[in-house]
């Protein structure tokens, strides 16, 4: 297993490095075709030459090559690098030390992640499962139904009204009855509160989850219903074995393989953040700081958010590649 | 084999626990009750007064920080560090009498020395601060700015000022100070009460960037712990100031970095305790909260700009038809249900120097007029009206409107130009729009030159050196007499006369200024909520919680 896992690691530093060059070339690029970022800075003002040319330099945007279109602006690039082997991410357009940034950012969408995988694993792959085992009964077609529906609404309307039913009108409710610092009271609230950081996140991490449910519920049926099917489950139930055991340990565990790659890419997915919903509900995570980065070009935030996402992504990938020996005996990496 | 999946178990867990490690984060105490307010917050650009550009900085800076000056809810100064007005014989030179005894909240003393540092420093070109142009009328400002860039196009650095101190500012004795300006100019103390002209510690330049995360002010409040950026920015009253004393104990700002309209679900929820409702949340928030709602006009305007250095928009006749061409009323209705106001003048009503009317000619609707001004103009028969704006703003919306309403009333066709925001304002500053564009004006100071000399005011006779490329003797004229006038009164009329002349040659067409709604939530005396409807804020410090 230990060279398979050397050689993945090659892979993905070769990867990163493509990624962050691309990122890299992207941003510059949209500098030499809408001009610098520095610029907004002033507005609708007037601003001298001097000055313009001064907030350029302080935020290290002077480089000429930023003027001429289709420059792959190497010399910017190799700086950053350099920077990034000291571990420092440079500053960003408020002159924030953008590790501190993502530092901060990374444990908040980190929970709401946390939050949408438990709701998943509990909810999805149960409802897939119940379903599976009663096909084509009620309970079945219910799932069914219900996770059409969950496709079916778009996801920003439903997460306003969230936002308006559980966080203002039933949280309202919640604080005159029992005071504002209750533990009610501050699981529904309308937005993200630094009072109670983890409270105030379970209602978004659930109305998230709720969304993602329908691929993981739909995945964890038909798999469960394929393997209820093969020769193995056949040979246990011959052997006389519990019916719960024959579903959990025989069957479950096999049918998790797909479920398990789906939920080890959305966490790739989540650490991009979901920029709706932090933005809805005013979440400091990791979508609303890229999210911003892209809005007003500050390439240095950008590359260093998507480059961890990478990293992350391709570290996930791993794992569940690795977990797969874990759950089916017949795969191993020698 | 069996171990060996135990094995890549236990190997997989640990690489995962190495990402998820970073978890958990502490809370913070609940603070309690009514002595506390609760307010939301765009995140600042910065909080360092000389680089404060923004109204979210402005906000914190001045609770911070304190002045020689603020403003009357009239426009005129308010002394607070400064003793009296300032004085002058011949609006050339200033002189401002400082009270003594004030300090920073470290204890550090404030002078007249402590303002020509601070104001050393602001100008400084290499320390690239946005209000920096605050000081351009003052006497050795150009010295103090970096020179052109050898090779004009970078990577050298500019070439190092001449001077590191602004020469027009002189330290008298510790209680005066005296500026002196360039030209003379009566309006100059109008600038004074801006945070451009805040004293900074010495401590805090020493350190800039730490005193950008935790101020070291001399204001009412002062800061809890740090800026905790895109997340809170907590004071609380600092009792040894010397001015007015707030009567409650904390203010705490969130930070909203989504969309800007994310702050009115917590309203409802009352964790905010002022805010202002969602254009689509307004109807229900005025019947809700009517009489805890104040609306009012904002000192902001927003105008169709003309590109005079276009040989098509040079006839100031293209011009007045396409302002007669615009139904004002019909855009605020139909954009903000109703919510704004037409404008029929170059300045808005609460500023000082308003006259009313002075656009009465060419700011109003009139199809037919419009279309006998665009036959007898040289306007191109049959050439596409070019209109340029930001993409993603309000802006798209209204251009459009006013597209649709030139095609009604003037016959021609029109196209959007669609371009980001960075390269919209450098495109205007290098005059390469070919058609009419929007464009908005916060004013930097309470006056109505401010709304003219910094737009179109142009010291080359091609307009170069402004967006719009106007250029018009006359006005030049009557501004430099205004400037010049012995008095502030007649000065206004120097400007207004200068305001009629831009009515008649339109290098922009005005629109239309705002209309804020913010609601105060019950927590709040609504007695003790005073606005001030130059700076468009709240004071806070007089705020008087239930």
């Amino acid at each position: 297993m230990g060279r398979y896992v050397i050689r993945r690691l090659l892979q993905a530093v070769l990867t990163l490095s493509v990624v962050l060059f691309m990122l890299h070339y992207l941003m510059s690029l949209a500098i030499q075709i809408n001009g610098n970022p520095v610029r907004t800075f002033f507005g609708d003002k007037p601003v001298s030459d001097e000055l313009l040319q001064a907030t350029m330099e302080k935020f290290n945007l002077d480089d000429p090559c930023l003027k001429s279109v289709g420059d792959p602006c190497w010399g910017m690039f190799t700086d950053r690098m350099q920077q990034w082997s000291h571990f420092d991410f440079g500053t960003d357009f408020q002159s924030v030390k953008i590790g501190d940034s993502i530092a901060n950012a990374i444990p908040v969408t980190l929970t709401i992640f946390a939050i949408t995988t438990v709701v998943w694993a509990l909810f999805g792959v149960t409802a897939g499962v119940l379903a599976a085992m009663n096909r084509g009964r009620f309970i079945d077609y219910l799932v069914r139904i219900g996770t059409t529906f969950t496709l079916a609404i778009p996801g920003f309307l439903m997460l306003i009204l969230v936002q308006n039913i559980f966080g203002v009108i039933i949280g309202n409710w919640f604080r005159e009855q029992f005071g504002r610092e209750s533990f009610l009271s501050l699981i529904f609230q309308p937005t993200y509160s630094a009072k109670a950081p983890f409270l105030s996140l379970v209602i978004p991490g659930i109305a998230l989850g709720v969304f993602g449910i329908a691929g993981i519920t739909r995945l964890s049926r038909t798999s469960m219903l394929e393997n209820l099917r093969s020769d193995f489950v056949r040979t246990a139930k011959a052997k006389g074995l519990k019916r719960t055991r024959v579903t959990i340990v025989h069957t479950l565990r096999n049918s998790l393989i797909p479920v398990v790659t789906v939920i080890g890419f959305a966490l790739g997915d989540a650490l991009g953040g979901s920029v709706v919903l932090e933005g809805l509900y005013n979440i400091p995570g990791l979508g609303l700081l890229a999210f911003n980065g892209v809005k007003t070009n500050d390439t240095a935030v950008v590359i260093a958010v998507v480059a961890l996402a990478s990293v992350v992504f391709m570290v996930t990938n791993l794992i569940v590649d690795l977990f797969y020996a874990v759950l089916d005996p017949r795969i191993r990496y020698e | 084999m069996r171990t060996k999946r135990v094995m890549s178990a236990i190997a997989v867990a640990a690489i995962a626990g190495l990402v998820v490690s970073a978890c958990g984060s502490g809370g913070d105490d609940a603070g309690s009750g009514s002595q506390e307010l609760n307010l939301g917050l765009g995140e600042p650009k910065n909080l360092v007064p000389p680089n404060v550009g923004e109204s979210e900085g402005g906000e914190v800076t001045r609770l911070v920080y304190s002045g020689l000056y603020t403003y009357n809810n009239d426009g005129s100064l308010k002394p607070v560090i400064a003793e009296g007005q300032p004085t002058s014989t011949d609006n050339k030179v200033w002189t401002i009498k400082l009270k003594s005894g004030w300090t920073f909240q470290n204890g550090e003393a404030i002078d007249a020395n402590t303002f020509k540092k601070a104001w050393d420093y602001t100008v400084y070109g290499p320390n690239a601060n946005s209000g920096s142009y605050f000081f351009n009328k003052i006497t050795g400002f150009a010295d103090t700015q970096s020179g052109a860039d050898p090779d004009g196009d970078g990577p050298q650095k500019g070439a190092e000022p001449k001077a590191k101190e602004l020469s027009g500012v002189k330290v008298v004795d510790p209680t005066t100070i005296q500026i002196t300006l360039d030209t003379p100019w009566v309006v100059f103390p109008a600038l004074l009460g801006y945070t451009a002209f805040y004293p900074t510690a010495d401590a805090c330049r020493a350190q800039i960037e730490a005193c950008n995360e935790a101020p070291i002010g001399n204001g009412p409040f002062k800061f809890v712990g740090k800026w905790e950026h895109k997340t809170s920015i907590k004071l609380e009253k600092w009792s040894d100031y010397k001015g007015e004393q707030p009567s409650y104990q904390k203010l705490n700002f969130t930070i909203f970095t989504g969309s800007n309209n994310s702050q009115w679900a917590p309203f409802e929820a009352g964790s905010l305790d002022i805010a202002a409702p969602t254009p689509d949340k307004y109807e229900s928030a005025k019947q809700k909260y009517g009489d805890r709602m104040i609306e009012a006009d904002s000192p902001s305007t927003w105008s169709l700009g003309f590109p005079s250095y276009d040989n098509i928009y040079k006839d100031p006749k293209v011009r007045q038809a396409f302002s007669l061409a615009v139904d004002r009323q019909g855009i605020i209705d139909a954009i903000f249900t109703g919510r704004g106001k037409p404008l029929a003048t170059f300045i808005p009503t609460m500023i000082p120097g308003y006259t009313e009317g002075t656009c009465a000619t060419y700011c109003k609707t009139d199809p037919a007029a419009a279309k006998a001004l665009l036959d007898s103009s040289t306007w191109p028969k049959g050439k596409k009206v070019e209109l340029w704006i930001n993409s993603g703003g309000t802006g798209e919306k209204i251009l459009k409107a006013i597209g649709d309403q030139l095609a009604k009333n003037l016959g021609v066709e029109y196209e959007m130009k669609n371009i980001e925001w960075n390269d919209f304002l450098q495109k205007k500053q290098d005059h390469k729009l070919t058609g009419p564009f929007f464009t908005g004006w916060q004013p930097d100071y309470a006056d109505s030159e401010n709304y003219m000399g910094p737009l179109y005011y142009s010291g080359a006779k091609d307009g170069s050196d402004n967006d719009f490329g106007y250029y018009n003797a006359d006005f030049q004229k009557l501004m430099d007499e205004g400037n010049a006038a012995p008095t502030i009164a007649e000065a206004h009329a120097k400007y207004t006369a200068a305001e009629k002349i831009l009515t008649e040659t339109l290098p922009v067409a005005p629109l239309y200024t705002g209309r804020t709604s913010t609601v105060i939530g019950d927590k709040i005396d609504f007695k003790s909520v005073d606005r001030n409807p130059i700076l468009g804020g709240i004071d806070f410090v007089k705020i008087k919680l239930k």
